[in-house]
């Protein structure tokens, strides 16, 4: 049946497209030049298409994938971060000469399993799309190989994410055991039919479950490999990963706890809450002692995943759209900085000090001002996005009576604001004794960088109707 | 009452004029902030001409629903207390714009921009009448004060700004705290609705102390006053301007705004602390202003004594406490605002702010002399000038409750006296320092224009209080009373 | 003797995937940490396949294709980086990688 397929329409769109790119690349002479990039576009835009028209009719796939809307916000998310990413890739594919069809076609087939992931409704398909979008981005992380960095950040990336998929599927092993089903809807009923009090096996998989999710959402104590693999990769590689992986990870984090193990809630929600805390806390304080800018940002996106474990556990009436609003947020904000990290790579000077950025008010003024408008939304300032974003999570943690991980939210996304105005301070009020470092601006580049701040003006001025929607989405699954 | 959304478009239009200066050349900003802030005064004027005196509620009241899920409302409205603020605002704007006409030759689009859009932000603030509006415009203004202190400020700027910073964002993220609690405890964040539906007394307290913090900062109070002489020293006339004019009756105006009518109990609680900690502001202000040798460090203490007057007034919780505390507020930012120009008018030539370095100033510049006579005078609180009615208030205000408080106030008085005087005495008169004779230190046409204005403001609210007092009689009658009553509700319990 | 229970099997799993996770921390050569993860993915394919057994459904041993399959792909990437890696230090001892802080 042809309808049967209609809710992988969007993954097969981009896969394609990554076929299409890979098959471009081997018919390429050497030196020619090709617009793969543009094949990746034109994927995204038709899983655009396809996820517009599948919104509202909640279709399923083979039992196991459901493009119900929480899935489709997710993956409208995912095409946003997909677009913005293969923008920021130019330059960087470009200067240093990487393969286009491979990079291309890496990045557009992770895509495919992070939206298979934000929509799968079954633990071995989200095992499966964990495992399709983590083995692209291990190799787009060492795609520079050239570099003895890049091989390094691969390699601990690799190593910590085949080691956090095991505790993952071990997890899964156990709920398999426990319900004989890994179908998310057939788990929930069973768990919440068995007795009250949970079981050790029940414990056992929650907890190894917890674990992977963890190490995919770089959540304290499993954020050890985040700082290493964001300063390794190309810094428009680590705004994918940072977004996509992100996004995708608690998609599905969040389908698989409030719904399968939400009669487990209790259990699940105190460990929770104590990771939450000490993520926001050790990616804000050892954040501001970095001085590597993408280190630094790698550190406020562990700080910001606690942000999310936060709007996961205060899921409630009030709360419960806060996941899908601050990741569209999060995702938004944070590729704008690392791809104004991407346009000022230099290929032999990475610039990613913060020192690199003295006096990029004079040789860049729209840069800067576009780098301090993302800054202050990650920091949380009113009227950008981040502030409604923070807003959100912050009041439904204080309803659900999560009073200390709001005034700890509160309280570290202060300290951020310090870390990010530090390279606000650099830019503005230092001059360089070294001029015309930076390279020149792409345009593809500078407009979707644009794209990117209009986008979080119009969330923080005007986010009513993406509230709703993302209030509305999340509804269709709990 | 006007019919069209004259709160939106005062608020909004310096914003608007900011972003148009982005898309013209260096030459036109100047005229284009000039016109933009004019323009913003000239079409508040309706707010004075149909200003019910008369009516305890708010005039000009929009309302638009902002984000309906969350029952958060785009509502503007002003009363009695808030149209002084707006007023001076818009008339410090533009003579922020006349100050930095030369002064600022670096990166003049960027500096308009930012000076438009901390206006946008303090009209906004003082229109607000939701908690959650407030909060935005309070943190709006964070980011243009930082830019300008930082960016066009004196050889310590960075310092200044990051000192700015860190006090401001640790008083913000505490009023973030209890704003959040004050909405789960309330359910609403309308400042009407607060005041109708107050929290338990217990809660009032935290709240109290969450939001007094953040106003604390900004006022400032002893002990957390100690950005202030940095920020001032460091950053440039406009933004000294600013900071003495509006920025710190932020922190007055959320007194007056939420920790009043909102959590009454907790006021009465505080009272003698706040009291205690006004009047050492008031004194150690003072004793400290004496000692300084930098003019701008100098009026940048004497505001720390000042604001001392201020919440003085505030916590004596009568009326004329309150008036005088508001009209001394309007009072402090025409004075202080006027000296800082004055000092920035003369450091332009000279290039020094060493009270050492000047001497005679009378005899070189007559015109700049006689307005710096003024100002200096009015600052000492002499009758026929504005800030004798203000201070007097306060006195008064203050020895009907707590009389010794009153005494420190006037030993503040005497003690401001001398040193403004002092001040004035060192620059102005005495011998000709040999480096002043070779420059040209009078002022031209354009600062007398920036200058006059705030002479006639002294003048008219020195002659006549009424013309501010009369806009505030009834709301701040209200105000009282509204904290009576709770009082009188909890002594029934 | 009597044929092993479900509990025998989960233990032994639970034993092999204990040994491959000390492997991954203490073994200093990077191939052997890979077979560390190796021993760890079939020690969870051991528990699919006791429950599957157990459970008395077929599900369990198709559960563990799915994860033959990834867990080759997965060796195959992982040993291109290492092999990468390599090409960089001439070592294949974790402690010798020191371009970024752990």
């Amino acid at each position: 049946m042809i309808s049967s397929l209609n809710a992988i329409v969007p993954m097969l769109c981009v896969t394609a497209a990554g076929l299409a790119a890979m098959v471009a690349e081997s018919f390429r002479d050497p030196g020619e030049r090709m617009p793969i990039a543009g094949l990746g576009i034109v994927g995204l835009v038709g899983a655009a298409v396809a996820t517009l028209l599948l919104w509202n009719h909640n279709v399923s796939s083979f039992g196991v994938v459901s493009a119900d809307n929480f899935g489709l916000f997710v993956t409208w998310i995912l095409i946003i971060v997909g677009a913005l990413s293969i923008a920021f890739s130019g330059p960087t594919v470009e200067r240093e000469r990487l393969p286009a069809g491979e990079y291309y076609a890496l990045m557009l087939f992770a895509i495919a399993g992070m939206m298979l992931m934000a929509t799968a409704s079954d633990l071995l398909i989200i095992f499966l799309a964990l495992e399709v979008l983590s083995i692209a981005v291990y190799v787009l992380t060492g795609i520079r190989r050239d570099s003895a960095q890049a091989s390094e950040a691969a390699f601990k990336y690799f190593l910590l994410g085949a080691f956090s998929s095991t505790f993952f599927l071990y997890g899964i092993a156990f709920t398999y055991g426990l319900t004989g089903s890994t179908h998310l809807d057939r788990v929930g009923s069973l768990i919440a039919a068995q007795a009250m009090a949970p079981t050790p096996m029940q414990l056992l998989a929650v907890g190894f479950l917890l674990v992977g999710f963890a190490f995919k959402v770089s959540a304290v104590p499993f954020h050890m490999w985040t700082p290493d693999a964001y300063e390794g990769a190309p810094p428009a590689v680590t705004g994918f990963m940072s977004t996509g992986v992100k996004a995708a990870a608690f998609a599905a984090f969040a389908r698989v706890f409030l719904t399968a193990f939400e009669p487990l809630r209790g259990d699940w929600g105190v460990i929770l809450s104590v990771v939450a805390g000490a993520t926001m806390i050790v990616g804000t304080v050892v954040g501001v002692a970095q001085s590597n800018v993408k280190r630094m940002l790698a550190y406020s996106s562990i700080a910001h995943g606690g942000y999310l474990l936060v709007a996961l556990i205060a899921a409630n009436d009030v709360g419960k759209g806060a996941v899908l609003f601050y990741l569209l947020t999060y995702a938004v904000t944070n590729l704008g900085a690392f791809g104004v990290i991407a346009v000022l790579d230099n290929g032999d000077r990475a610039n990613d000090r913060v020192s690199d950025y003295a006096g990029l008010w004079n040789e860049h003024p729209g840069l800067a001002a576009l780098m301090t408008i993302f800054l202050l939304s990650l920091g949380g300032f009113p009227p950008m996005a981040g502030f409604i974003a923070k807003w959100y999570v912050f009041s439904a943690a204080v309803k659900a009576g999560d009073n200390a991980l709001a005034i700890i939210g509160v309280l570290t996304s202060v300290v951020s604001v310090f870390f990010y105005l530090r390279i606000v301070v650099m830019m503005y009020m230092t001059s360089s004794s070294q001029p015309l470092r930076f390279p020149a601006v792409p345009k593809i580049a500078s407009v979707a960088l644009a794209v990117s701040a209009i986008l979080i003006f119009y969330l923080g001025i005007l986010p009513t109707r993406v509230l709703d929607w993302a209030a509305e989405s999340i509804s269709t699954i709990f | 009452m006007t019919t069209y959304p004259i709160l939106s478009m005062i608020t909004f239009l310096p914003v608007l004029a900011g972003a148009a200066i982005f898309v013209c050349s260096e030459r036109v900003a100047r005229w284009l902030a000039l016109a933009g802030s004019l323009a913003t005064l000239a079409i508040s004027a309706p707010l004075y001409s149909h200003f019910d005196k008369g009516s305890t509620g708010l005039q000009f009241v929009e309302s638009v629903p902002w984000i309906p899920s969350w029952n958060v409302v785009y509502s503007v409205g002003i009363d009695g207390i808030s149209l002084p603020f707006i007023f001076l605002s818009t008339v410090v704007s533009v003579l922020c714009v006349g100050a930095s006409w030369t002064a600022v030759q670096m990166r003049v689009r960027e500096f308009y921009a930012s000076l438009l859009l901390a206006e946008t932000a303090m009209i906004g603030l003082f229109a607000a009448t939701n908690l959650f509006l407030f909060y935005v415009f309070w943190e709006l203004m964070i980011v243009p004060m930082f830019l300008l202190i930082g960016v066009w400020g004196g050889p310590r700027r960075i310092h200044a700004a990051i000192k700015f910073l860190l006090f401001t964002l640790a008083g913000s993220v505490l009023m973030l705290v209890g704003l959040i609690t004050l909405l789960r405890a309330s359910g609403t964040l309308d400042f009407q609705a607060l005041a109708a539906t107050r929290p338990n007394a217990a809660l009032q307290s935290w709240l109290f102390v969450a939001f007094t913090a953040a106003f604390a900062v900004k006022v400032p109070m002893f002990p957390v006053h100690t950005w202030l002489p940095d920020a001032h020293t460091e950053a440039p006339t406009a933004g000294s301007v600013i900071l003495a004019g509006i920025l710190l009756k932020m922190g007055g105006y959320g007194l007056l705004r939420i920790a009043l009518p909102i959590l009454p109990d907790a006021v009465r609680l505080f009272r003698g602390p706040m009291l205690a900690l006004s009047a050492i502001a008031i004194v150690y202000g003072a004793y400290v202003t004496l000692a300084q040798t930098d003019v701008k460090r100098l009026i940048a203490y004497s505001s720390i004594s000042h604001m001392g007057f201020v919440t003085l007034g505030i916590f004596t919780l009568n009326r004329n406490g309150i008036e005088g505390a508001i009209l001394q507020m309007v009072n402090h930012g025409i004075v202080t605002g006027a000296l800082f120009l004055c000092v920035g008018m003369i450091y332009e030539r000279t290039h020094t702010r060493e009270i050492a370095a000047y001497g005679g100033v009378a005899k070189l510049a007559p015109i700049y002399s006689t307005f710096l006579a003024l100002f200096c005078l009015a600052a000492a609180g002499l009758p026929g000038l504005n800030s004798f009615v203000g201070e007097f208030l306060i006195i008064s205000g203050a020895f009907d409750t707590r009389p010794w408080y009153g005494v420190m106030a006037v030993w503040g008085v005497a003690l401001g006296t001398t040193y403004i005087l002092w001040l004035y005495y060192r620059v102005a008169l005495g011998e000709v320092k040999p480096g002043l004779r070779a420059l040209r230190l009078d002022l031209d046409l354009r600062e007398v224009a920036t200058l006059a204005p705030m002479a006639a403001l002294v003048l008219t609210i020195g002659l006549y209080p009424e013309s501010v007092l009369g806009f505030l009689r009834t709301s701040v009658a209200q105000l009282v009373v509204a904290s009576a009553a709770s009082a009188a509700v909890v002594g029934g319990m | 003797m009597p044929a092993p229970s479900l509990g025998d099997y989960l233990a032994l799993s639970a034993v092999l995937f204990a040994i491959g996770a000390a492997g991954v921390f203490v073994r200093r050569n990077l191939i052997t940490i890979l077979l560390s993860i190796e021993i760890m993915l079939n020690a969870v394919n051991l528990t699919f396949v006791a429950f599957g057994r157990a459970l008395g459904s077929a599900d369990g041993q198709i559960i563990v294709f799915f994860v033959m399959t990834v867990a080759a792909a997965e060796a195959a990437v992982g040993l291109a980086i290492v092999i990468t890696l390599f090409r960089h230090r001439e070592s294949l001892n974790p402690d010798s990688f020191t371009a970024l802080k752990w």
